[in-house]
């Protein structure tokens, strides 16, 4: 099949669940490049809330945020993420002391930090396929 | 016809996929969009609608407690991304529970239920009353204390025994509203409770004194559905 053809169909990297993906997206990929793009966004400015409101020690809304944010991941197919942000949430509700806290806390912006890579990469795949078909 | 719905929820990104799905459905109307339950709940305090896609955890107060300040109870499928709170949803009676993100396929499923539900309630006794909107909020109408609705142009009078209620609204529309086993329209300007008519008299009924015509086109029908003896 020839690259750009209107019937190549788009394959997710494989970090993604291409499956859930397919069937939220269908081939309507130019969706998929807007969710990938806001997510981004939104991860970006939410996460750097979190950090003044952690140096706050504000961890209710920290927690609030990352709630907030954690189905973004999902939209764009990463169930996994989603997982680990739900324990973070659970550590800001029932930590033990704020040393503990601190560490979940740089840990589950670790997860975000390679997640967002990883969007960031299929947002540029998703662009350049999509370009292709305009 | 569609349901009427309000989309409660605080990710942007979530309401656009809801939204979607409505419209994609054909078969639910979004009415609008708010970001806390209490906008949402200023809205529902003037507006009827009969589903709303509620979120649990938001600015403010929660998706629960913006349920537990309703005055009436329009169906809600929550949309929430933590499975802790379905027990929280099965004591609320909400119709279901979408855990985020979820597919257009898991969408319809909850609209499927949506209709049963419906379904169920329309034939249920415990549908007694109507809500009108009548100065600013919500009423609540019993029907046994309805006597009878009149068109005002574009307004409707509802009369009982006690009060009038003007609400803008037509016959033509409450027609399809109000229980078709207790009221009837008798006339292109009125609907009338059949429990509470006190005599007819040629192509006149009475109900407390006050005389209400039955055209002609409608005469047949109403004298078929007195208990006539």
């Amino acid at each position: 099949m020839m690259k750009g053809s209107p019937q190549e169909i788009y394959q997710f990297s494989s970090h993604f669940d291409h499956q859930f993906l397919n069937e939220l997206y269908g081939d309507d990929m130019r969706s998929a490049e807007e969710v990938f793009h806001s997510a981004l966004i939104q991860i970006d400015q939410e996460v750097s809330e979190a950090e003044k409101l952690f140096r706050e020690k504000n961890f209710t809304e920290v927690r609030k945020i990352f709630h907030r944010i954690k189905p973004l991941f999902g939209y764009v197919g990463l169930m996994e993420v989603q997982d680990n942000i739900q324990q973070f949430e659970d550590n800001c509700i029932h930590f033990r002391d704020i040393g503990s806290l601190e560490l979940a806390f740089e840990n589950v912006k670790t997860i975000v930090w390679e997640a967002s890579v990883k969007i960031s990469e299929e947002k540029g795949k998703l662009s350049d396929y999509n370009k292709q078909r305009a | 016809m569609k349901y009427s719905s309000v989309i409660v929820e605080d990710l942007q990104t979530a309401a656009d996929f809801l939204r979607k799905f409505c419209e994609r459905s054909g078969l639910v109307e979004v009415q609008a969009h708010f970001l806390n339950a209490e906008d949402a709940l200023n809205y529902l305090s003037e507006n009827l609608v009969d589903l709303i896609f509620l979120d649990v955890e938001m600015p403010g107060a929660t998706g629960f407690d913006l349920m537990d300040r309703l005055v009436y109870t329009p169906q809600v499928i929550l949309t929430t991304s933590k499975t802790e709170y379905a027990y929280d949803a099965f004591q609320y009676n909400v119709t279901d529970y979408l855990k985020k993100p979820f597919t257009y396929q898991r969408f319809l499923e909850a609209l499927q239920k949506v209709q049963v539900k419906k379904e169920e309630e329309d034939s249920s006794s415990e549908r007694d009353h109507i809500f009108i909107k009548s100065d600013g909020k919500l009423i609540r109408l019993k029907n046994d204390d309805i006597l009878f609705i009149e068109s005002m142009g574009d307004y409707v009078k509802f009369v009982t025994a006690e009060k009038k209620y003007i609400t803008h609204n037509t016959i033509k529309n409450l027609e399809t509203k109000v229980d078709p086993l207790r009221f009837m329209k008798v006339h292109r300007s009125y609907i009338v409770n059949l429990s509470r008519i006190d005599d007819i008299q040629e192509n006149s009924l009475y109900i407390k004194g006050t005389m209400i015509p039955i055209s002609k086109a409608h005469k047949a029908r109403v004298m078929q559905k007195l208990n006539i003896v």
